[in-house]
């Protein structure tokens, strides 16, 4: 048995054109630019298989269409034992023409990639690319115009952004706990970007209490911490 | 409870010494053998406000969903430790200092305070940067010694067991599910809570209901029916002299007691013989057979102390004994040294070089340095004012009941 060869509804190249230039136009009509940050991978570990050196060090801008129209998905904003977690999550669709003459070409990639950031400027916020649907829209007269990028809340943990673009590099500076030179920050910045998180037992037994946490401890007597701990 | 109000801040002390044991570490990224990274790891107190936490952590509403590595601790639990309980009338006690005060508390409640330490981290090896460097200290407990109560400032040294380690990875499942890299660390820190603290006063009498044997003014002795015993502290007696010797080695001395009040010798002297035997209480230093602390006793109430003028000595006047020395037990009046060496033809004046030289100085300093008295007041038979005693606290006080 073969499919009826009078009828060519996947084979239609001419069509399939047609119908990706719809896209892309509809795109361009209803959706917004963003910004596409690829990931550099630094220091892979082939042991614990993660690259905890990432670096960010383009900026592309490209037309998105936010699929999600009625608000973030995910499980929004709650608080935690680790304090405030945002969980926004998002879904953009991006033409693979779009995709490919915007970033493909001159990232040397030929799709979107999990991991990559997206800068969505409606929220002035940082996603993360966690995966890549490409068979959304399934093969419309046998092609795919489109990639699903299902994106969520970027979780920052000291990524080195240098894209060129002020507005993306200092993004996160008001949570940095390391300098751009690799060292920790200094302590009332660190306390800034934190919240005052390390020093708030000093804060809720300082003052007029007269003790703080290292009064209260005295390591000299008990010496915890010696040498000969080894 | 019972009617008092106490606050130790115990439990926040214990949330502190519990962060401050994790507040400092640091951790770095290297790749190959060059640190690219380092980084102080934030911690808090997981529990917080919900306003707060909004407020502070999200102010400008652009907050990426975390930020990683993060600690955080709470307090889970407590459990009472019947294994260290000390017996509840034990008291821990501390001077008061100069204000002669005695703080005390009862001993504390041990409890078993439950810890659970979180570390999230975004990436594997931060986590295990993190958990290497607090399972060293962990054997399987870290005891630190903590200041609990101010006003006793006594250190107790508290262990911190840390019970379990676990670990929550959900690399697994679907690719739109956030990986969550959790270690949870449970710990026991095993505590103690305190009552209230209470301060007194030092004791410096008793009231005892008892009928001891007086000393009247006219020298009888006899019952004190339904009086009052008074147990005077150290601070009722009194050394006649105290001296003070200068860088230069020169000795100067100060007269304690008050003049025309009457005392009681507690103790004559103290002392060690010298070469020659001249402070041995058993030797005699002339040929009166006088101890050189007899000696100085005749220097202090009479002004002469060589053998030849005081013969005679002490008068009937200072010794109400009338014995030739002065020993324990025996009352006297505080002489005014000052009018004693300005009376013209008394031996006083023609031994005043006892009182200036600085050789004197020193002797009289042997002789007089550790001599002792108590203030001696005498009542009447009147019974409304013969009412309290007072009682020496030296070693003979049973036999020294001074009417008052």
């Amino acid at each position: 048995m073969a499919k009826n060869y009078y009828f060519e509804n996947y084979e239609n190249s001419m069509e399939q054109s047609l119908i990706e230039d719809l896209v892309i136009e509809s795109i361009k009509i209803y959706g917004i630019d963003v910004w596409y940050i690829p990931r550099t991978l630094v220091a892979e570990d082939s042991i614990l298989n993660e690259d905890d050196l990432s670096t960010f060090n383009e900026a592309y801008m490209a037309e998105m269409y936010v699929k999600n129209v009625d608000g973030f998905e995910g499980e929004g904003d709650f608080l935690s034992k680790f304090g405030l977690q945002i969980r926004d999550s998002v879904t953009l669709t991006i033409a693979k023409r779009t995709y490919e003459s915007e970033v493909g070409t001159l990232e040397d990639n030929r799709r979107p990639l999990e991991g990559d950031l997206i800068y969505l400027p409606l929220n002035n916020k940082v996603f993360e690319i966690q995966y890549v649907e490409h068979e959304a829209i399934f093969y419309q007269m046998g092609s795919l115009q489109t990639y699903d990028l299902r994106a969520e809340l970027f979780e920052y943990s000291g990524e080195r952004f240098d894209t060129g673009y002020d507005f993306i590099d200092e993004h996160f500076d008001n949570y940095k706990i390391i300098q751009d030179n690799g060292t920790p920050v200094d302590d009332a910045t660190f306390d800034a970007n934190t919240g005052g998180q390390n020093t708030a037992f000093d804060d809720f037994i300082d003052s007029n209490k007269e003790i703080t946490a290292d009064n209260i401890i005295d390591f000299s007597q008990g010496n915890p911490f010696g040498d000969d701990i080894f | 409870m019972y009617g008092n109000h106490f606050y130790n801040e115990t439990t926040r002390r214990y949330v502190a010494v519990f962060g401050t044991m994790f507040n400092d570490i640091e951790i770095s990224r290297k790749t190959g053998n060059t640190t690219v990274q380092q980084m102080k790891v934030p911690i808090n107190y997981a529990p917080m406000q919900k306003i707060l936490a909004r407020i502070n952590q999200d102010p400008q509403l652009n907050a990426p969903a975390i930020t990683l590595p993060r600690m955080s601790f709470e307090m889970t639990g407590m459990t009472y430790a019947p294994d260290r309980k000390l017996t509840s009338v034990t008291k821990l006690v501390k001077s008061g200092g100069t204000d002669a005060s005695m703080t005390s508390m009862f001993a504390p409640a041990p409890y078993d305070i439950e810890f659970q330490l979180n570390v999230m981290t975004k990436y594997n090896e931060d986590g295990t940067k993190i958990i290497e460097q607090i399972l060293p200290f962990f054997k399987p407990d870290c005891t630190v010694s903590v200041k609990l109560i101010d006003e006793l400032g006594t250190y107790f040294d508290i262990p911190i067991v840390l019970n379990s380690v676990s670990q929550e990875d959900t690399y697994e499942g679907d690719f739109e599910t956030r990986r969550a890299l959790i270690w949870t660390l449970n710990f026991t820190m095993k505590g103690y809570f305190f009552g209230p603290v209470s301060t007194k006063k030092q004791i410096t009498f008793v009231d005892v209901d008892v009928a001891p044997v007086a000393e009247f003014a006219d020298g009888q002795l006899g019952n004190v029916e339904a009086s009052q015993v008074t147990v005077s502290s150290s601070a009722h007696i009194f050394s006649p002299f105290t001296f003070t010797t200068a860088e230069n080695g020169d000795i100067s001395y100060t007269h304690n007691l008050v003049v025309g009040e009457q005392y009681r010798i507690l103790r004559v002297g103290l002392g060690v013989g010298g070469p020659d035997g001249l402070f041995d209480p058993d030797t005699p230093a002339q040929g009166d057979n006088k101890t050189n602390w007899e000696r100085g006793w005749d220097q202090y109430l009479t002004g002469v102390a060589s053998g030849a003028v005081a013969t005679g000595s002490p008068d009937s006047t200072q010794d109400v004994d009338e014995s030739d020395t002065w020993s324990v037990g025996d009352t006297f009046t505080a002489p005014d040294l000052n009018t004693l060496l300005n009376t013209g033809g008394n031996n006083w004046n023609s031994n005043s070089h006892l009182w200036s030289s600085q050789s004197a100085k020193q002797t009289l300093k042997k002789r007089m340095e550790y001599a002792l008295v108590q203030k001696v007041q005498v009542a009447s038979y009147d019974p409304e004012t013969a009412t309290e005693l007072e009682l020496g606290t030296d070693d003979d006080w049973k036999y020294r009941t001074i009417v008052t």
